[in-house]
């Protein structure tokens, strides 16, 4: 009861508040545009030479309740809100006339499992490699492994990405070039699509891991030690515990801030996760806001933003949840 | 002069991070004194590869790509630096009415940042460029990037100067007698300060990496050459597939020695700069 | 035949940061011995060089500090050898089973994240030819049970524990093999008064009961007056007196021993209390020929010239100053 009041209910607002303040700068921006977005896009919807007059109507209703300027702009937040809550937010015009949620519905499993995946690797990978390489400092291989990644680090998502699909499928074509899955492949439980699957989505998910590994390992690195130098560590050591004991210590001590750091940098890997999935053509959310940018389709912009700040505070709140299982001084307080 | 040459000598991160830097600050200045306007397409023959003629090759486009690299170099640090210039600002500001304040304006500055730290920036950037397409160049890109990089140091600046706060001599400074403003002056800027340089580093490296993203996704004004424009033209002409690694290859090496150089100098710096490290240094 | 004897041990802190060198004589020549069923004390200022020379005895040297000279010698039952140049098993073997540690009250000693019990199996596991927890377990509750610590401890998490509680149980983790030498390193420092009177009655028993040996640093010479037997003194990283308790305390020899001495408050006693004049020297720095001269009352010429040896003068009482000599 006393955690649900001191712990939970507290994330519960900050979650809330995180979303509030995300959605409404998403709100704001357009409101700062030097054209009118509504006359934009249907102006560019007149060469569509659709035959769909019910859609094109949509479109144009969608538009104004979220980007129009001609009400009062507290009117419209409102019926910016009143849309998001129902979920609607009009036809895509790059996919036109498929509802953006459906555009976003299909794009979405691809980059919450690429995600999942390279964040959970990522993060244990550079814990692990962290705590050894901060506990054995003296080693070689831990000094040329602290190299390898403080070179590695710095490099931005995208470079990352375009580097690795340089050497991996261009110049050696181990991997495939782009996509999600071999051409005309239907999604299936077959052995077939999901190797190709998983073929498709290593380089993406290596490119993500190598760069969030960097900062997760210096910071281990850091805290471990830290860790070596406190009271409790220092003295198992002087005890005689066992090496692999010591090391279960450190690793165990390091969770608890490794996974507040982790909710609170789930925001930067996700914008990585954007950026790689453009590099390799790969079909997730970054891949569908490329389309979205080169075919003018406001709608689906802004639905993408909104969805990556909700998808993400969320992703944020379930570590922060995870925490009491970890720390037992909040459990038992 | 003198901690330059004592860091380069005794911390090989420091050198190795220098020598990029300097590197690429002289392409920098050398983007002033072009022996011919480098942006004038079909200059030259296109397609030729590094020679001692053409450093770096021209691309498809008939351009000396060294000549286009050194303005690329000079846009983007310029976008980096005045990008951490604002960012910093804003984050030593905001972060010290949080830890001097305290209270109850702490609490709200701090949910504030929490929530802007959770946000991914990247979409909002997008949606931002998306909408200024075309009205977007080297100062307002710097800008918008800048503000939307307070968060995260705010938050750390807040907590180094909560712990400084509650430090010894601040204790000591305050029961003889000193005022608040005087020990912000005198006893905790220097401790912040070379917090700050090695901070600001790391948030021109982050403006760097992002002017790079919305570049190569067509977001910012493709004419203006910066390191991620020159990707952006690269990849436009498939140089890639058509085996011109020279031309993808040149902003790509010159964004990684940037973000190398920039990265280990900060790091060495920050080492140095280090308060308990100082204190061994003084107390000799 | 001592339990552990030292013999010129020197070791300093030497950091060396960008260029700028640092050298801390913390120990400066030290040949001491501890002897089976005492309790030794360590006394001194603060920085002169107590903690250090208790970790090196323990052969607990980690970088910036280092051995420069001499050895430390352990012999027990027909073992006898150098600990700084024991391989790692041996040390290994050594810890726990031969010698133990206390640390200070003040330190986080127990794994925050760790139940109190599991911490027990993890320091007895090594030394543990077969490893049943069942019957460990028993061994710790009986253990707890001497030791007046109810067993409920053992499923706590340090942080629900009280301070005094938590260095009980640090003590009863120090003990729980049965060590021949008991390390202490200021065990009652940061602890209220009453709780200091129940860790060192529970230091007391453990030496009556198992006959073993306690070295006990602190600066507080009421506490070494309560519980040592013998007295070392030390000044700037150097042994300068050394006694039985009740001689340290009769019959105080070196002038900084007496200022010590004078310095403890008696019951009646109603006379001003002199402060030993100047501040203790730097251990980087250190004056010299005898580092206490510059604050000597009784220096003379040759104190600041050379060092003075450390000689016994009756049996068991040895002194470093030339004015006695």
């Amino acid at each position: 009861m006393n955690l649900l009041k001191s712990y939970i209910f507290p994330r519960l607002v900050q979650w809330v508040i995180v979303i509030l303040i995300g959605t409404t700068v998403t709100f704001i921006i357009p409101r700062f545009s030097p054209v009118n977005p509504v006359d934009v896009v249907m102006a560019s919807l007149a060469s569509y030479q659709t035959t769909d007059p019910q859609a094109m109507l949509k479109l144009k209703e969608s538009l104004e309740d979220m980007m129009g300027l001609n009400e009062n702009i507290f009117v419209q937040y409102f019926k910016f809100w009143g849309r998001l809550l129902k979920g609607d937010l009009g036809p895509s015009l790059a996919r036109f006339p498929i509802p953006v949620i459906r555009v976003i519905g299909n794009a979405m499993p691809w980059t919450i499992s690429l995600l999942l995946i390279a964040t959970i690797l990522g993060w244990l990978l550079g814990m692990v490699l962290g705590t050894f390489a901060a506990y054995y400092s003296h080693k070689s291989w831990s000094k040329i492994l602290q190299v390898v990644i403080m070179a590695l680090y710095p490099v931005p998502y995208y470079v990352m990405a375009l580097i690795l699909l340089m050497i991996f499928a261009y110049i050696f074509p181990i991997f495939p070039l782009f996509g999600g899955v071999g051409i005309g492949l239907k999604p299936s439980l077959s052995l077939n699509f999901i190797l190709s699957v998983i073929k498709h989505g290593f380089l993406p998910a290596v490119s993500i891991i190598l760069v969030s590994i960097g900062w997760r390992f210096m910071s281990q690195r850091a805290l471990t030690s830290t860790l070596l130098s406190s009271d409790f560590i220092v003295y198992a050591r002087i005890a005689g515990v066992r090496n692999r004991k010591i090391l279960f210590y450190l690793f165990r001590n390091s969770l608890l801030p490794q996974a507040t750091d982790l909710a609170l940098s789930l925001g930067g890997i996700f914008s990585g996760a954007l950026i790689t999935e453009v590099v390799f053509s790969y079909p997730g959310l970054g891949q569908i806001l490329y389309s979205a940018i080169l075919q003018g389709d406001y709608n689906l912009v802004i639905g993408i933003s909104v969805f990556s700040i909700i998808g993400v505070a969320t992703g944020a709140l379930i570590i922060d949840l995870l925490y009491p299982f970890l720390d037992p001084r909040i459990r038992y307080s | 002069m003198k901690i330059i040459k004592d860091l380069f000598k005794y911390d090989k991160r420091f050198s190795v991070g220098f020598i990029f830097v300097v590197l690429i600050l002289f392409m920098a200045i050398l983007s002033f004194f072009p022996p011919y306007d480098p942006t004038i397409p079909h200059t030259f023959p296109r397609d030729l590869s590094p020679s001692l003629k053409h450093i770096l090759g021209t691309n498809s486009l008939g351009q000396d790509i060294f000549w286009i690299l050194t303005i690329a170099v000079r846009n983007s640090l310029i976008i980096g630096g005045i990008s951490a210039v604002i960012s910093r600002t804003l984050a030593i500001l905001i972060g010290s009415l949080a830890g001097y304040l305290g209270g109850r304006v702490d609490r709200v500055i701090s949910t504030v940042c929490d929530s802007f730290v959770v946000i991914p920036r990247l979409p909002l950037l997008i949606l931002f460029a998306f909408i200024f397409r075309g009205f977007l160049n080297p100062l307002s890109m710097a800008i918008l990037l800048g503000f939307l990089d307070w968060a995260w140091p705010s938050k750390r600046y807040r907590s180094q100067i909560l712990s400084l706060k509650e430090s010894e001599f601040t204790n000591t400074a305050r029961f003889s007698g000193a005022y608040t403003l005087e020990i912000i002056a005198e006893e905790h800027m220097p401790f912040l300060l070379s917090y700050v340089v090695a901070d600001s580093i790391s948030g021109f490296i982050w403006a760097i990496g992002m002017e790079t993203s919305l570049s190569v996704l067509g977001l910012f004004d493709l004419s203006i050459p910066t390191l991620g424009t020159t990707i952006y033209w690269a990849n436009y002409y498939k140089s890639m597939l058509l085996g011109i690694w020279w031309w993808i290859g040149s902003p790509v090496g010159a964004l990684i020695i940037t973000v190398i150089g920039l990265y280990l100098l900060s790091v060495g710096l920050g080492d140095f700069l280090d308060p308990k490290v100082r204190l061994q240094r003084l107390s000799k | 035949m001592p339990i552990v004897s030292a013999k010129n041990l020197r070791a300093y802190y030497i950091v060396d940061v960008y260029g700028f060198k640092r050298t801390v004589k913390a120990v400066d020549d030290i040949s001491m011995e501890i002897n089976e069923n005492e309790i030794l004390g360590l006394a001194g200022e603060s920085g002169c060089g107590k903690s250090t020379l208790m970790k090196v005895l323990l052969g607990l040297v980690i970088a910036p500090l280092k051995v420069l000279n001499g050895q430390v010698i352990y012999s027990f039952n027909g073992f006898e050898k150098n600990i700084f140049e024991l391989s790692e098993k041996e040390l290994e073997n050594l810890k726990w089973e031969v010698f133990s540690y206390i640390p200070q009250g003040s330190m986080n000693i127990l794994n925050p994240t760790r139940k109190i019990g599991d911490t027990f199996f993890d320091f007895m596991e090594p030394h543990m030819e077969k490893f049943d927890k069942k019957y460990v377990r028993e061994i710790i509750i009986q253990h707890l049970g001497n030791l007046d610590l109810p067993a409920e401890i053992l499923e706590s998490f340090p942080h629900q524990l009280s301070g005094g509680m938590k260095q009980r149980v640090t003590i009863a983790l120090a003990t729980i093999l049965k060590p021949r030498i008991i390390f202490a390193d200021e065990p009652t420092t940061a602890l209220d008064v009453v709780v200091q009177r129940d860790v060192i009655q529970l230091l007391k028993n453990i030496q009556k009961n198992s006959k073993n040996t306690i070295v006990l640093v602190t600066h507080d010479m009421a506490i070494h007056a309560n519980l040592a037997t013998r007295i070392a003194v030390m000044y700037a990283g150097k042994i300068i007196e050394i006694a039985q308790t009740k001689d340290i305390f009769k019959n105080p020899l070196h002038p900084y021993t007496k200022y010590l001495i004078s310095s403890l408050p008696k019951i009646g006693d109603k006379t001003y209390k002199k402060s030993i004049p100047g501040a203790p020297p730097s251990l980087a720095n250190p004056p010299e020929g005898c580092r206490f001269h510059p604050r000597c009352p009784e220096a003379k010429k040759e104190c600041s010239e050379s060092v003075p040896e450390l000689i016994e003068l009756e049996t068991g009482h040895k002194v470093a100053c030339f004015r006695i000599n």
